[in-house]
């Protein structure tokens, strides 16, 4: 009983201590990352892009670093308890945003806005290369 | 876009930026222009604003656009009239949403929203989100991206931005070695953020940057 108070006071100290040391460091820092994906020129359904988790009190923000060939992206993104970030259109060379987007870790999904042929052959829309980054 | 922005005292040239995108201007007259304008949306929409509804535009939607087009200008009311036909949508839909109140690129009010899967579906069965998506490509996503990236958006950020933030940021670039002047844009600021974001993981600058 006795180890099991000590135990629960160290707890609570080490509890406040990490209160503490977020009050003096303040929120988490924005961070980043950044990869490529290759999308469908289908526009018919998301592709998973990669997985965040988002703790700190900036906006997410997803940026088209580059696109090849030129397409407009719609982006959303699913956090972990079932939650969508309302999507968002984002074209080569810039970023959208999702200002009040609650702590969570977030999978990114993308689409190409509208269908289209992106190969120019008989059969399929091909692909494109999106070159992204979030920030988060 | 961030919910810890604060309104300042403005410049008179960003005052009446504000009031344009904020919906004063709303006479009835046509925009001299509108033409230009209606470009820069079509560019967006990749089709005549005529071909709107054929190609899923709700006709509320639409009209949204071809009144923004007579005034030169989207106002936040209209992206504010957008979104409420998105979340009309959603309630015929039986998808739950939650709106989000937060403040826009100039410190506006704004209004975010999230959403989730109707009753009855697990959170892993997707197959309800080609719903939700026609939602809002019908109603509000191109409403709202056309409103934060026409001209006068982009040029009321950039007095926002020296009004507010630019002196700061021009120090924080500075201090990590960066070559950039006072007189650069908006733009090459929050690109130069990113950049040192990237490379070094520091995000302080960019923070500073987008307020």
């Amino acid at each position: 009983m006795h180890r099991k108070n000590n135990r629960a006071r160290a707890g609570a100290i080490i509890a406040v201590a990490m209160l503490g040391l977020l009050a003096v460091s303040g929120a988490a820092q924005a961070t980043s990352t950044t990869s490529t994906a290759t999308i469908s020129c289908d526009a018919s359904s998301y592709q998973a892009l990669k997985s965040v988790s988002h703790t700190s009190s900036s906006a997410m923000t997803f940026w088209a670093n580059s696109v090849n060939p030129a397409s407009t992206t719609r982006v959303t993104a699913e956090a972990s308890n079932g939650v969508w970030l309302y999507s968002q259109l984002v074209n080569e060379g810039s970023y959208v945003a999702w200002s009040s987007a609650p702590a969570s870790t977030y999978q990114y999904f993308a689409k190409r806005s509208t269908s289209s042929d992106c190969n120019g052959l008989p059969l399929g829309n091909g692909n494109y290369t999106l070159n992204y980054t979030i920030v988060f | 876009m961030r919910t810890r922005i604060r309104r300042h005292v403005l410049t008179g040239s960003v005052t009446g930026l504000l009031v344009l995108l904020a919906g004063a201007c709303s006479s009835g007259e046509d925009h001299p222009e509108a033409g230009q304008f209606q470009k820069f949306v079509e560019s967006y929409l990749g089709y005549p604003i005529d071909e709107a509804q054929s190609n899923g535009l709700s006709p509320e939607a639409s009209e949204i656009l071809h009144r923004a087009i007579d005034h030169g200008v989207l106002t936040q009311s209209d992206v504010r009239e957008s979104v409420e036909l998105t979340l009309a949508c959603f309630d015929k839909s039986g998808i739950p949403y939650e709106r989000l109140e937060t403040t826009d690129f100039l410190g506006l009010p704004y209004e975010e929203f999230t959403f989730s899967a109707p009753a009855g579906f697990d959170d892993s069965d997707h197959s309800w989100l080609p719903v939700a998506d026609a939602c809002q490509g019908a109603n509000s996503l191109y409403v709202t991206a056309i409103y934060q990236n026409q001209p006068a958006s982009v040029a009321a950020t950039e007095e926002w931005f020296v009004a507010t933030r630019r002196d700061k940021a021009l120090v924080c670039l500075e201090d990590r070695g960066l070559a950039i002047s006072a007189s650069d844009s908006f733009d090459t600021f929050l690109q130069d953020a990113k950049k040192l974001l990237d490379e070094t993981g520091d995000s302080t600058c960019l923070e500073l940057v987008m307020g």
